[in-house]
């Protein structure tokens, strides 16, 4: 699975309007979407096959990608692929002091590291199927 | 001086100022404090100056709820326990001395600054350094981990030789003119005089089957906070309930400190940040020190949590390379998160750290977690100590939480990932985990007799001449802090009273 602009726009779209926010523009191009994030897409991806494979709620790709999007959608319009990376440490960062975290196989970490490690396990599903 | 029991005459009555029951730590501390004092001493101890084995047998007894080792859990010779204690030192935090609205019956009746004057004395006893808790004094060594949020505290313990209090202070009750140790003798009953207001002798055996009473003036019961409530309970030819136990408080609210090692590891991106005090014993001035951390008073009071005490030991490397799939290690998943901590750059590669960390947690004080007694009887035919320990769902959820917590921390502090190893639906019957062997609670300390057995002097409540030593007086479980650095401090306060007459 990739992400188009369309997915972003939408994303984006619908957490503006749940934000009563201006709808922007990520100037992400087509590609690997906010997983791009992450040092090891690879790595992550484990880590997201085994919060599906446990099945419970949220391990859900929309629902992360739902998450994920609202998060895109505070960055500045005009934040490129390149800069998502300090936003996600602060995002993370805040996860952690609010305490939401997700648990796999023992280990605790944050709420958006969870929906991107499910997003670059769906995404390599989906390189691997299509 | 010491005096073999075995060798008195049957039916001997003895005669002296304070009677002190058990030589462990209390009993040796206070003996020793009153040295000089005009008072002439009694120190009965059950066991001889060695282990053995059918003295030991005497503590053998019956468990329920929690399986518990009551034998191994102790030692019955002169010095007690400390003749296996592992010499973890830190004095009680102040705020574990007050009523806490969320941890039912708690609340001292005396409060830290009753015990400062004493801790000082109390260090060089147990052969420790200053009285310096504070994380300044750490950070003398280097800066601690100071984890973000408020929630986690830096501390330390402090190491005892461990002193074997029966050793180092052997000569001391040897060549002390007041004070007459006797060993191999077991008091079988605390007699109260017959208005039950106060105590008229005590009655000692022998494993030979020497029978002899001691009278006193002041008697200081410091058998093991097990063991007091099983005297007490015993001694029921005037009370048939046992002795101060006319609102059934003695042996209940039992508390341990449960142990789990470890109970979480995690993986560090900056093993440079753990300062090596953490990992090892490390000198600091004139103690021997150990990093600790532990949950703080605020996130306590805020979220209605008990108190945990986490200790860590760095173990081996974990090597992340770029590209390459994750071995399976002794942790799952444990490379993959490596990989999201904030050191790691992309491609590059990243050797980083794993840490396992054990806890000692604290449990409420609850009364049906409680010692009584069994129907068997033992060689001198006293009954025996049933125990049933129990913890309950509130501890093991306050224990999860306070895992949590400290997850969320080093997840804030950007370094490490944290993994809870014990399953987040355990059973504390099910459960791999050790006890500190801190026994606390079966004579609580209260202001009013209707919550307790002892005032805030040790005075047990209602008997004119009866004192208690020993964690068996604690009100609550005190976060994890082992108890005899404390023990020791109340047993030179006991004396100091003793001594200016106001006991
Ligand atoms: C394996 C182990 C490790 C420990 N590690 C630590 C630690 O690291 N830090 C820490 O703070 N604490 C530790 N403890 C606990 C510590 O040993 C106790 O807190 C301390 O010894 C209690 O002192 P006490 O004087 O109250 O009782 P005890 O030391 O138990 O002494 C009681 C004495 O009373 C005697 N006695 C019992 N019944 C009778 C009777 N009927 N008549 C006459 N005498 C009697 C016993 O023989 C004994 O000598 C540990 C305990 C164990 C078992």
């Amino acid at each position: 699975m990739s992400w188009s602009r369309r997915d972003i726009l939408i994303g984006a779209g619908l957490s503006a309007a749940l934000g009563g926010a201006v709808l922007w523009r990520l100037s992400l191009d087509e590609g690997p979407g906010p997983t791009v994030a992450l040092v090891d897409r690879a790595a992550a991806a484990r880590i997201g096959r085994r919060l599906l494979e446990a099945a419970r709620p949220p391990a859900d790709g929309s629902a992360a990608r739902q998450r994920i999007d609202t998060l895109i959608a505070t960055l500045p319009a005009g934040t490129r692929a390149g800069d998502l990376r300090p936003a996600l440490a602060d995002w993370v960062a805040a996860d952690f002091e609010e305490g939401r975290m997700v648990e796999v196989e023992g280990w605790y970490l944050t709420r958006t590291e969870a929906d991107l490690a499910i997003l670059a396990a769906l995404e390599e599903a989906g390189a691997q199927t299509g | 001086m010491f005096i073999d029991a075995r060798q008195l005459d049957d039916g001997s009555a003895i005669a002296c100022d304070v009677a002190i029951i058990g030589a462990g730590a209390f009993g040796i501390t206070l003996a020793r404090a009153l040295r000089g004092s005009g008072r002439d001493v009694v120190l009965i101890e059950s066991g001889g100056l060695d282990f053995e084995d059918e003295t030991q047998a005497l503590y053998e007894g019956a468990t329920d709820g929690i399986a518990y080792n009551l034998d191994t859990a102790r030692l019955r010779y002169f010095g007690g326990s400390t003749n296996h204690w592992g010499g973890w030192c830190r004095p009680i935090e102040p705020e574990d001395f007050e009523a806490r609205a969320w941890v039912p019956h708690s609340g001292w009746p005396v409060s830290r600054a009753d015990l400062d004057p004493y801790y000082p004395r109390a260090q060089e006893i147990c052969e420790l350094g200053a009285f310096d808790y504070s994380v300044e004094n750490l950070a003398r060594l280097g800066p601690p981990l100071g984890l973000p949020g408020g929630k986690i505290a830096d501390g330390f313990f402090q190491f005892s030789p461990p002193t074997r209090f029966g050793e180092r202070y052997r000569d001391d009750i040897a060549n002390a003119a007041d004070i007459r140790c006797l060993l191999n003798a077991n008091v079988t009953e605390i007699v109260a005089a017959h208005d039950a207001g106060s105590i008229a002798r005590l009655d000692v055996a022998t494993l030979t089957g020497k029978r002899f009473t001691v009278t006193a003036g002041t008697y200081v019961l410091a058998a093991g906070g097990i063991e007091n409530a099983r005297l007490l309970l015993a001694s029921r030819s005037v009370a048939p309930a046992g002795l101060a136990n006319d609102r059934d408080l003695v042996g209940r609210y039992f508390m341990e400190h449960p142990i789990f090692g470890p109970i979480a590891s995690w993986i560090c991106d900056a093993p440079e940040r753990i300062a090596p005090y953490y990992g090892s014993y490390t000198a600091l001035g004139d103690a021997v020190a150990r990093g600790c951390l532990s949950m703080t008073p605020e996130y306590m009071a805020r979220e209605g949590r008990l108190n945990t005490i986490f200790t860590f030991t760095p173990n081996d490397d974990v090597r992340y390379l770029p590209g390459r799939p994750a071995e399976d290690g002794p942790i799952p998943l444990e490379t993959e998160m490596l990989t999201l901590l904030a050191g790691v750059e992309p491609g590059v590669e990243h050797t980083g750290k794993r840490v396992y960390m054990g806890c000692g947690t604290e449990q409420a004080p609850n009364p049906d977690s409680r010692v009584t007694l069994a129907d068997e009887v033992d060689a001198l035919g006293m009954p025996r100590t049933r125990l049933a320990w129990q913890i309950t769902e509130g501890d093991r959820e306050s224990l999860l939480a306070n895992v949590a917590t400290l997850a969320a921390a080093m997840g804030a502090w950007g370094h490490a990932r944290l993994r809870r190893i014990v399953p987040a639906d355990f059973a504390w019957n099910d459960i791999d985990m050790f006890w500190a062997h801190h026994h606390m609670g079966t004579t609580r300390m209260a202001a009013q007799a209707s919550q307790g057995v002892v005032d805030a002097n040790l005075k047990v409540h209602g008997l004119g001449n009866l004192f208690i030593g020993g964690s068996s007086v604690w009100t609550t479980g005190c976060g994890a802090t082992n108890p005899t650095l404390s023990i020791v401090a109340f047993a030179l306060r006991l004396a100091e009273r003793l001594r200016a007459g106001e006991a």
